[in-house]
C-alpha cells in the first residue's frame, strides 16, 4: 500500500507528459500545402485581374462604361450613367483587387526574390503587379501600394496610402528593370502563364507597351518625364502586332469565366450610347455591327441617350416608351426598348478572352508620341496601323467579329489622319478600341479629353452635373485604417467623384 | 416506454416534431428514436448506456438580409401601390400551380423597378430551394465501479456524430440569373469523448461531508465537407439535379482538433449551513502553439447559510451570503495559426493556387482567459412572502481569440488576435413577493433586473478601435473601442451649421446644412452614433391563483443600446418610410436648415433626391433607435381540471391552459420593427438589422394530460 501513491504520482506525471503528444502534426492542415509551384499562383493572380462578375460588373461596367458613354442604361443602380454614388460598386474593384490579389504577389515576388535564377519569374510578377495598381490608382488616386499586401509577410495590417506621384514612378521603375532584366536564358513561367506561357520576349514587348501607356499619362502633369519615358518605352520594343496582345483566354466552359461576359448573361440593360452610335454612323464605322446589333432586324442604328430612367416624373430624365412590366429580355415580341442598339452577341460571350492591352493602343499611343514630336515615326502610318489592328483584333472574339479588310481600307481612306485634328482623331479611336476595358477608357479621356463628351445632370448626381474624375474608396477604410485613409483625403482632396488623381491636374 | 427488472432499466422512446415556418414553404421535421438501458451486476459493477437515433428535415431556413431568396427582403422592398398577390400568378394563368413563375417558368414579373435583384416574393419562397437533412447519432456506454460506498470509478465513452446534406437551388429563370445554379454540400460531423471520473462522497465527522472527485477526458473532433457545386446554369430548364449542371466543380474540407483535460474538485460542507468548493483543471488544446497549449484553471467559490447557523430574528425564514472566483481558459479553431496554400480548381487545365486563409494566422497565439469574481445573497422574510436575492459580478475577459476586421488593403479581410482585456462588471437582482396568500388566493409578484457595464480595457497594442461588423448599406459599422462598451455603433450625422474651432465636425450643433441642391450634407468624420450593447434588462411576472385557476403574465423590459436599421434606411431610398411622405403631394420638399452660405435654405428639391440622399447609409444618424422595450412577453391562463372528472380513468392529472407570447410591444422607438430584430445575437452582429423575419405572436391552447 506504501507504494500506491508513488505508483499513482508515476501515472499520473507520465499522463501530463503525454497530454499534447502528436498535438503539433494534428494541428497541419492536411488538405493544404506550405508551398506550392509558381506556375500555380501566377494562373490565379492572373484570373483574378481578369476578374469576376462582381467588380466587372459594378466598376468596370456600371460605372466606367456608361461613364465614358460606351453603354447607356436606364436602370438606377448604373449609377455611373447618372453620376450617383453607390458605395459598395464604387469600391468593387477596391473590394476583390486588394484581398484576392495583393497578397498572393506579394507573396509570389517574394518567393522568386531569392534565386538569381528565378528572375524572369520576378519581372513577370512584377510586370502583373503593375497591371493591377494602375488600375488601382488610374481609378482612386492615392492607394496604398508599397505597404499593401504584407498583412503576413510583414505585419502591415493598416498599409499607408502611397500618392500617385510615387507609386507611377515606381510603376515605371519597375516596368524597366522587367524589359530590361527578362533573359530569354534563363527559366521562367510555363503553361501557367495564361497570358504568353512564358515567353520572355512577349514580356518583355507589353512591359515596354505598358510604359508607353503609363508615360504617356504623365502627360499633363509631368510632360519632360512623359517625353523620356515614352521615348525609352519606345526605344525598347513594344508590341509589333496583334499576336502580341496581352489578354487572358476564357474558352473553359469548367474554368474561370469571363467576368463580362457573366455581367451580359444576367443583365440585359446595356445599349449602346447614343453618342457612341452617333460617333460610328458619323465615321460609317464598320465596327457599328460588331460592338452592336439592332434588337429589331433591319432598323436604323440608334443609340440610347445617357443619363435616363424609365418613366419617370420628368420628362426631360424619363424615357417614356418603356413599361416596367413588359419584360424586355424574353426576346419574344419587340418593345419600346427595342429600337435601341444592344451590344453585339459576339462580345458578350462567357467564353471570350479579356484584354488588358492591344496592339492598337500601342500604335495610337506612338502616333500620338509622333505627333508630339516625341518620337520619329510617322503619325500618319502609327495611326492607320493602330485602327487597323483595331478593327483585325476584334475577330479574336470570334468569327461575328471578323470585319473584311476592304471594308478597314475603305474606312482609312474615307477617314485620313489628319496633324491638324491628331490629338482628337488618335484619342477617339483609343476610346472606340478598347471598349469593355473601361478602365482605360475612363483614364485616357481624363489625360486627354477626348472624345468630347456631353455630361449629363440627372437629379441627384453628386457631381455637379460633371463627368466623375475618380471613384471613392472602400468607406470601410474610415473605421479599418482611418489614419492613413484620413492623411490620403488631406493630401489629395475630399474622397469625391470629382476629386482629380495626380496625373489628371 | 419504460421496463425494469431489479438489476437492469430500459427506456425506449420515440418522438416525432412538426414545425411548419412562418414563412411560406419553410418548416422542419425531426424523428427521434432513443434507446437507454443500465444494468447492475453483482453488488459493485453497474453499466448504463444510451443512443439516440435523430433524423431532421428542415426547407428553408430564414435568410437575412438582401441575400437572394430572402421572401421578406422582397415585401419590404416592395412599392405600396403594388398589390402583393398580383406576383403570385401571371395575368395569363391566374390559377397557377407555381407561384411566382410566369407561362415560360421564369421569375414572373423579374427585374421590376429595373433592378433584378429585387425578386419577386413567390419566387424567392417557393422556387428556391434551401434544404438540409440530418442524420445525427449520439450515444454513451459507461461502467461505474464501487470501491467501497461513497467511493466510486466511472469510465465513460461516448460520441456524437452526425452528417448534414445541404442542397441549395437558386432556380432556372431567376431575374439575376437566368440559368440558375445547385449547390450540393455534406458535412460530417463526429465528437467522441472519453473520459473517467473518480468519485469520493464521505461524512469525514458527524459535522463534515466531503464529496472529492477526479477524472480526466479527451475530447476528440473532426469535420469532413464535401461539396459539389454546379455552373453554367441547367442545362434543362426545370430538372434540379446537380448533374443537370453545365459544369460542376468539387471541394473538399477536413479539420480536427483534440483537448485533453484533468480535472479535479473538493466540496466541503460543515453541518449543511457553511459549504466550500474548490476545482481546478489543465487543458491540452492541439490548436494552440506547442509550446502554450497547456493552460490551468481553477476556481474556489463559498456560501454559508446563516438562517441556519446563527440565531436570527423570527421574521427571517432564509438567509444565505455566497461568493466566488473562477478563471476558465479557452483554445480556437484547428488550423489557426500557419499560412497554406490551397488548390482552387483549374482553367485551361492550369491549376490555381493561392494563399489558402483570407484571415492573417497568428503563430504565437495564447490561451484566452476568463477571471470573474461574484458576490450576493439570497434573504427572505415572513415566511417566504418577501425575499430579496441579489448578486454582483465584475469579469475580465484577457487574451480573447478574435478575428477582426482590418482593412483590405492588407491582402487580408481580418486578422487572428489575443485581444487585449474586455470587462464586465454588474448586478442581478431578484425581488419575489407574495402580496397576497389567503384562502383559496395567492398573488405572486416577481422582479428581477439585471445591469450590465462593459467595457473594452484593452485591444492589440496600438490599437483603439476593431471593426466586427459593417451594414450592407456600406459606411455604418459596429466597432469595439478601447474604454468604450463593446459595440460601437458608428457613422455619418447630419452636416450641422456650427462645427467646433479645430474640433470634429461630429460634434456640430445648430440647423442642418444643405448643398446647393437643397440636399442635406452629412459630416466628414465618422460619429459614434450609438452602442449595441443594452444597459439595464429585467421582467415582471405576476401570477395570480384561485384554486385550480391561474394567470400569469410575464413583461418583458430593455433599456439602453441602439440599433441601426437598414430596413429603415432601404426605405427611405425606396420612398416606403412614412418620413418620405413628407412633399410627395406638391412635388418638393425644402429641407428645414441652412445653406452653406448660412442663409436659410430655400432650394426645392425632389422628395425622391431628398430622402434618397439620407437613406442607402449616407446619413447613418436617421437610423439609429434607441432599442429599448417594454413588452408583454406572455400571458398564460391555465385550468387544472378537477380530478373527480377523471375519477375513473387511468388520467391521474389534466390541466388546459391558453397561452400567448409576445402580445404586445408597450413601448419601442423603433420604427417599423420590432427593437429585437437584429441579425443576431452575436458579437458581430449586435446592433445592425437588416430585413430579418418579423417578431411572431403566438397564441395557443395546451392540453397536458397525465397517466
Amino acid at each position: 500500500m506504501k507504494r500506491l501513491p508513488v505508483l499513482a504520482a508515476l501515472v499520473l506525471s507520465l499522463m501530463i507528459a503525454s497530454c499534447d503528444s502528436g498535438f503539433e502534426e494534428m494541428n497541419v492542415n492536411p488538405t493544404q500545402a506550405s508551398q506550392i509551384d509558381p506556375n500555380f499562383k501566377l494562373t490565379n493572380i492572373q484570373l483574378r485581374i481578369s476578374g469576376e462578375r462582381y467588380e466587372n460588373w459594378r466598376t468596370n461596367l456600371i460605372y466606367s462604361s456608361v461613364m465614358i458613354q460606351h453603354f447607356a442604361t436606364l436602370p438606377g443602380y448604373w449609377a455611373g450613367d447618372k453620376y450617383t454614388y453607390i458605395g459598395s460598386y464604387s469600391a468593387a474593384m477596391w473590394d476583390r483587387y486588394y484581398p484576392n490579389i495583393a497578397r498572393n504577389i506579394e507573396d509570389l515576388l517574394q518567393q522568386t526574390a531569392e534565386d538569381p535564377a528565378d528572375a524572369n519569374l520576378h519581372h513577370i510578377t512584377q510586370v502583373v503587379r503593375v497591371i493591377m495598381y494602375h488600375r488601382l490608382t488610374d481609378l482612386y488616386g492615392d492607394v496604398p501600394y508599397s505597404e499593401a499586401g504584407k498583412g503576413f509577410l510583414e505585419g502591415i495590417t493598416q498599409p499607408k496610402y502611397d500618392a500617385q506621384s510615387t507609386i507611377y514612378p515606381d510603376m515605371l521603375a519597375k516596368l524597366e528593370a522587367a524589359a530590361t532584366g527578362l533573359n530569354g536564358s534563363n527559366r521562367s513561367f510555363g503553361s501557367g502563364d495564361l497570358m504568353y506561357q512564358g515567353d520572355v520576349d512577349q514580356w518583355r514587348k507589353l512591359a515596354n507597351s505598358l510604359m508607353l501607356r503609363l508615360g504617356m499619362r504623365l502627360v499633363k502633369v509631368d510632360p519632360g518625364a512623359a517625353q523620356s519615358w515614352v521615348q525609352k518605352a519606345i526605344a525598347g520594343g513594344t508590341m509589333e502586332s496583334n499576336d502580341d496582345i496581352a489578354y487572358i483566354p476564357h474558352n473553359d466552359p469548367s474554368g474561370w469565366r469571363n467576368g463580362n461576359g457573366s455581367v451580359f448573361l444576367a443583365d440585359r440593360s446595356p445599349r449602346l450610347s447614343e453618342f457612341f452610335v452617333n460617333w460610328m454612323v458619323g465615321h460609317s464605322d464598320p465596327r457599328l455591327y460588331v460592338y452592336g446589333q439592332s434588337p429589331v432586324a433591319g432598323s436604323d442604328p440608334v443609340g440610347m441617350p445617357n443619363g435616363r430612367i424609365t418613366g419617370g416624373s420628368d420628362p426631360a430624365n424619363g424615357i417614356e416608351n418603356h413599361s416596367s412590366w413588359v419584360s424586355c429580355d424574353s426576346g419574344a415580341e419587340p418593345c419600346g426598348m427595342d429600337v435601341y442598339m444592344v451590344p453585339n452577341d459576339v462580345l458578350k460571350g462567357q467564353d471570350d478572352p479579356m484584354f488588358f492591352m492591344t496592339y492598337a493602343e500601342v500604335e495610337l499611343l506612338k502616333a500620338e508620341a509622333a505627333q508630339r514630336g516625341w518620337h520619329s515615326g510617322d503619325a500618319a502610318t502609327h495611326y492607320t496601323n493602330g485602327v487597323r489592328a483595331a478593327m483585325e483584333y476584334l475577330s479574336m472574339y470570334g468569327a461575328a467579329g471578323d470585319i473584311p479588310s476592304d471594308a478597314i481600307d475603305a474606312y482609312l481612306t474615307a477617314n485620313p489622319y489628319d496633324p491638324g485634328n491628331g490629338l482628337k482623331m488618335i484619342n477617339e479611336q483609343l476610346w472606340a478600341a478598347v471598349l469593355l476595358n473601361e478602365y482605360e477608357a475612363f483614364a485616357n479621356w481624363r489625360r486627354t479629353g477626348y472624345p468630347e463628351l456631353v455630361p449629363v445632370n440627372y437629379p441627384g448626381n453628386v457631381t455637379g452635373g460633371t463627368i466623375p474624375r475618380r471613384l471613392r474608396y472602400r468607406e470601410n477604410e474610415a473605421v479599418a485604417n482611418p489614419d492613413n485613409y484620413n492623411a490620403a483625403i488631406a493630401a489629395q482632396g475630399p474622397d469625391e467623384f470629382t476629386t482629380r488623381v495626380w496625373w489628371d491636374r | 416506454m419504460t421496463t425494469a427488472t431489479a438489476t437492469s432499466s430500459l427506456r425506449i422512446g420515440l418522438s416525432h416534431l412538426q414545425n411548419e415556418g412562418i414563412s411560406p414553404n419553410s418548416g422542419l421535421t425531426r424523428t427521434t428514436l432513443s434507446l437507454r438501458g443500465g444494468s447492475q451486476f453483482g453488488s459493485r459493477l453497474s453499466a448504463d448506456a444510451k443512443i439516440n437515433l435523430v433524423r431532421e428535415f428542415v426547407n428553408n431556413r430564414p435568410r437575412l438580409s438582401d441575400s437572394p431568396g430572402n421572401a421578406n427582403y422582397s415585401v419590404y422592398q416592395l412599392a405600396p401601390n403594388v398589390d402583393v398577390e398580383s406576383m403570385r400568378c401571371p395575368p395569363e394563368d391566374e390559377a397557377c400551380t407555381e407561384p411566382g413563375t410566369d407561362v415560360d417558368g421564369r421569375e414572373l414579373h423579374r427585374g421590376l423597378f429595373g433592378n433584378i435583384y429585387q425578386q419577386n416574393p413567390y419566387w424567392a419562397a417557393h422556387q428556391y430551394t434551401s434544404s438540409d437533412e440530418d442524420r445525427r447519432a449520439i450515444g454513451f456506454a459507461s461502467l461505474t465501479f464501487k470501491f467501497a460506498d461513497g467511493i466510486h470509478l466511472m469510465g465513460r465513452f461516448g460520441g456524437d456524430t452526425y452528417t448534414t446534406r445541404r442542397t441549395g437551388i437558386t432556380p432556372w429563370g431567376t431575374a439575376y440569373s437566368p440559368l440558375g445554379g445547385q449547390n450540393e454540400q455534406e458535412f460530417r460531423i463526429t465528437e467522441v469523448n472519453t473520459d473517467f471520473l473518480l468519485t469520493v462522497d464521505r461524512e469525514l465527522t458527524s459535522s463534515i461531508a466531503l464529496q472529492a472527485t477526479a477524472g480526466g477526458n479527451i475530447l476528440y473532433r473532426e469535420r469532413e465537407t464535401l461539396t459539389l457545386s454546379g455552373g453554367g446554369g441547367f442545362n434543362v430548364p426545370g430538372l434540379e439535379v446537380v448533374t443537370n449542371q453545365n459544369t460542376r466543380s468539387h471541394g473538399y474540407g477536413f479539420n480536427e482538433k483534440q483537448i485533453n483535460s484533468l480535472y479535479g474538485s473538493a466540496e466541503l460542507a460543515y453541518n449543511d449551513y457553511l459549504f466550500l468548493t474548490l476545482t481546478a483543471r489543465n487543458d491540452w488544446s492541439s490548436t494552440l502553439p506547442v509550446d502554450n497549449n497547456s493552460y490551468f484553471y481553477p476556481s474556489i467559490s463559498g456560501s454559508f447559510v446563516f438562517s441556519d447557523a446563527l440565531e436570527v430574528p423570527e421574521w427571517i425564514s432564509f438567509g444565505k451570503i455566497r461568493a466566488s472566483w473562477a478563471e476558465v481558459g479557452g483554445d480556437t479553431n484547428p488550423y489557426a495559426l500557419a499560412l497554406t496554400y490551397g488548390l482552387s480548381g483549374s482553367h485551361l487545365g492550369q491549376p490555381r493556387g493561392q494563399i489558402a486563409q483570407g484571415t492573417i494566422p497568428l503563430a504565437d497565439l495564447k490561451p484566452s482567459s476568463t477571471v470573474g469574481i461574484e458576490g450576493g445573497f439570497d434573504i427572505r422574510f415572513l415566511d417566504n412572502r418577501f425575499g430579496l436575492d441579489l448578486t454582483y459580478y465584475t469579469q475580465s475577459a484577457t487574451d480573447q481569440i478574435l478575428s477582426t476586421t482590418i482593412s483590405s488593403a492588407s491582402g487580408f479581410g481580418s486578422q487572428v488576435i489575443n485581444a487585449g482585456e474586455i470587462s464586465n462588471k454588474g448586478f442581478e437582482v431578484l425581488i419575489t413577493t407574495t402580496p397576497v396568500r389567503q384562502g383559496d388566493w395567492r398573488w405572486d409578484l416577481d422582479v428581477n433586473l439585471a445591469r450590465n457595464t462593459n467595457e473594452v480595457v484593452e485591444l492589440v497594442e496600438g490599437q483603439t478601435s476593431l471593426v466586427l461588423g459593417e451594414s450592407r448599406h456600406r459606411g455604418n459599422y459596429v466597432t469595439a473601442d478601447v474604454e468604450e462598451p463593446y459595440g460601437s455603433i458608428k457613422g455619418r450625422k447630419y452636416l450641422r451649421q456650427n462645427v467646433p474651432a479645430g474640433g470634429s465636425d461630429c460634434d456640430a450643433t445648430g440647423p442642418i446644412v444643405h448643398d446647393a441642391d437643397g440636399l442635406p450634407m452629412r459630416t466628414s468624420d465618422l460619429c459614434v452614433l450609438g452602442n449595441g450593447t443594452p444597459k439595464l434588462s429585467g421582467g415582471i411576472r405576476n401570477g395570480v391563483r384561485w384554486r385550480n385557476m391561474s394567470l400569469n403574465m410575464l413583461l418583458d423590459m430593455r433599456f439602453g443600446g441602439e440599433l441601426f436599421s437598414v430596413t429603415n434606411s432601404a426605405g427611405y431610398v425606396n420612398g416606403l418610410h412614412k418620413n418620405t411622405l413628407q412633399g410627395r403631394d406638391v412635388g418638393y420638399i425644402v429641407g428645414d436648415g441652412v445653406n452653406q452660405d448660412g442663409q436659410p435654405n430655400t432650394v426645392q428639391a425632389n422628395p425622391q433626391d431628398y430622402f434618397g440622399r439620407i437613406g442607402g447609409g449616407t446619413i447613418g444618424e436617421e437610423f439609429v433607435y434607441d432599442a429599448s422595450f417594454v413588452k408583454l412577453r406572455e400571458l398564460q391562463l391555465n385550468y387544472n381540471l378537477p380530478s373527480r372528472l377523471f375519477a375513473r380513468t387511468p388520467i391521474k392529472y389534466a390541466s388546459i391552459s391558453l397561452v400567448a407570447r409576445n402580445l404586445w410591444l408597450l413601448y419601442s422607438n423603433v420604427d417599423n420593427l420590432d427593437p429585437e430584430s437584429l441579425y443576431n445575437s452575436t458579437n458581430r452582429g449586435i446592433g445592425l438589422e437588416h430585413a430579418g423575419v418579423p417578431q411572431t405572436r403566438s397564441i395557443g391552447i395546451n392540453l397536458n394530460v397525465r397517466l
